[in-house]
């Protein structure tokens, strides 16, 4: 589906990526982890086609993205970007609304289809109680699950989350993750999240792709990626791995 | 629809106010016989068709251009104290005018159309030379926008007053048309002006969900499909277009461009697919309305209508300054 190959972004001249190679499956949750400021959310832009690329190449569907034109581009990938200043003055629901941008006439008319989308989608991340409320009145929270709604409503086979479960209670982020798990798995979505919790990545991730400093470390399944060694050296802390109790996969715990 | 109509109605008001009330008064009888061509009173008629109409029509077109590109500049900057006066676009469009002026065009339409291409040409390198010293990032704070737009808007301004105080005669008059005096043209300013328009404000008009994804700002905008380079390109010239054949025909006329799009925002909401046209509409309303208040303020002589705008626009401006720093939605 999604591939980079060798990818090189930098901003100023500084490298930002270095030379990283990564595919996605279709179908498949794989997870970014990373320290700060390891390149997470600028792999996670540049993979939806927004950056410009120094070197390398970023491809959709054997084809390279830049031949793609922005609103084809946008039926084939929705990202929820982090840490975002949302223009407060929108309702929850015309925020979901413009996630039906790919699909709308130059005139930016909506149909009860695209409605009905968006409040689908809403419904989806347990926000349509939100629909009518201001999102300068929204908690990070909502905001975040608004964004997520927003996404969904660009009916796109390929999901970009970066750090979408930062703002969440325990009970949201674990009924995110499961939705975002339902639909790799029923609906066939490709998805690309990252996450400072590597414990939720442990445990709802197919793949684990470890950053360090702009450079890919590792990627591979959970097992082989989340161990003490690895995961002591990239953290620059002691961490212990070990066996969830319930369901088997690895916990991490920092020393 | 509710917004449309009240706003139409205001927009009625205000048309029958300006044609009817001047230096001389023309009773509603008059003014019905004198608009249908049955009018027996031939001062009335003269003054109608010579002087009020084309007045009027400049004044509404005049309003409905700054008011449309006012709301359009604070989309595409992203900050509501984006107006065509206060970030320079005008004051350089002002320059470019004086500087076709101090060519002798002949009084024809042609002549005519050289002053707004000349303001058009000089506003658009101005809102860019604004934009690229503004920006930080992706974003243009309000700081450094107004900083920017300040420096650029006296330069351009001391660049004209330079250029009238060397000439003689011809652009003596350009001083009274800088204050926002409007320009004694007639039907003819009203036939130059309306190209310009016709291509500017559907434009806009047709910009409007562009507008609404570009307060996501260009990242997100762009991910979500829209083509931000053009949209906002198109946007730009659009705006620029509209704000010089204004600034070209009644000349540097402040604030409207702010305060009616903050009116229409803060009544009707933030979606510009709708505050474009409301701000249109009830642009070349206000103006029509400050336009009847500087014609009987000190009557029978006029206040030049820059003059009453900027009275009524300072505290208005000063007032979501002080609004934005308190952390105010807008």
């Amino acid at each position: 589906m999604l591939k980079a190959e060798n990818l090189t972004v930098a901003y100023h001249g500084r490298p930002v990526l270095k030379n990283i190679s990564l595919g996605m499956e279709k179908g498949e949750i794989l997870a970014l982890v990373g320290p700060n400021g390891s390149g997470k959310s600028t792999l996670i832009r540049a993979l939806s086609g927004i950056l410009p690329v120094s070197h390398g190449t970023i491809s959709l569907s054997d084809r390279l993205m830049s031949a793609f034109r922005p609103v084809e581009r946008a039926r084939q990938i929705a990202v929820v970007p982090q840490g975002i200043q949302m223009p407060p003055a929108f309702s929850a629901l015309e925020t979901v609304l413009f996630g039906r941008t790919p699909y709308l006439n130059f005139l930016g008319q909506l149909s009860a289809e695209d409605e009905r989308i968006a409040r689908a989608s809403l419904e989806q991340v347990d926000a349509l109680p939100l629909a009518g409320r201001l999102m300068g009145e929204l908690s990070g929270g909502e905001q975040q699950r608004v964004l997520l709604a927003r996404a969904l409503a660009q009916c796109t086979p390929i999901l970009l989350l970066d750090e979408p479960t930062s703002h969440l209670d325990l009970q949201h982020q674990m009924t995110l993750m499961e939705l975002v798990y339902k639909l790799a798995r029923e609906c066939e979505l490709t998805v690309l999240v990252a996450l400072h919790d590597l414990n939720l990545a442990a445990r709802y991730a197919d793949r684990i792709a470890l950053l360090e400093s702009g450079e890919l470390k590792a990627i591979g399944a959970p097992a082989d990626i989340l161990t003490g060694e690895m995961l002591s050296q990239v953290y620059g802390w002691p961490v212990q791995v070990v066996k969830h109790p319930f369901n088997g996969t690895p916990l991490v715990l920092p020393g | 629809m509710r917004p449309y109509l009240l706003t139409l109605l205001v927009l009625a008001l205000a048309l029958l106010l300006s044609i009817a009330i001047g230096s001389v008064f023309i009773p509603p009888a008059e003014l019905w016989a004198a608009l249908s061509g049955s009018g027996a009173n031939g001062t009335f008629n003269t003054i109608l068709w010579n002087i009020r109409l084309p007045r009027t029509a400049l004044i509404l077109l005049v309003g409905a251009a700054l008011s449309g590109s006012g709301a359009a500049y604070q989309g595409l900057f992203r900050n509501p104290l984006a107006d065509p006066y206060l970030i320079g676009v005008a004051s350089g469009a002002g320059l470019g005018a004086v500087l076709a002026m101090s060519v002798q065009w002949p009084y024809t339409l042609a002549g005519l159309m050289a002053v707004p291409l000349a303001a058009f040409v000089a506003g658009l390198l101005t809102v860019l030379l604004v934009y690229s010293f503004a920006r930080v990032g992706g974003s243009v704070p309000t700081t450094t926008l107004i900083l920017a737009g300040v420096a650029l808007s006296s330069f351009a301004t001391a660049l004209t007053s330079f250029l009238m105080l060397r000439s003689s005669g011809e652009l003596r008059r350009a001083l009274g048309w800088l204050l926002g005096g409007v320009s004694q043209g007639g039907w003819d300013a009203i036939l130059a002006l309306i190209p310009f328009l016709a291509i500017g404000l559907p434009a806009l008009i047709l910009s409007g969900h562009a507008l609404n994804l570009l307060q996501f700002g260009d990242e997100q905008a762009a991910q979500l499909g829209l083509d931000t380079r053009r949209a906002k390109l198109v946007i730009i010239v659009a705006a620029s277009l509209t704000t010089a054949a204004a600034v070209a025909f009644a000349g540097i006329i402040g604030f409207v461009g702010l305060i009616i799009p903050h009116v229409m925002r803060f009544w009707w909401g933030a979606d510009y697919r709708r505050l474009i046209p409301l701000s249109i509409l009830a642009g070349g309303a206000a103006l029509l309305l400050a336009d009847v208040l500087a014609r009987v303020v000190i009557a029978p002589q006029e206040l030049p209508l820059g003059i009453v705008t900027a009275l009524a626009g300072s505290p208005f401006f000063l007032w979501i300054l002080r609004r934005a720093k308190m952390g105010g939605n807008w």
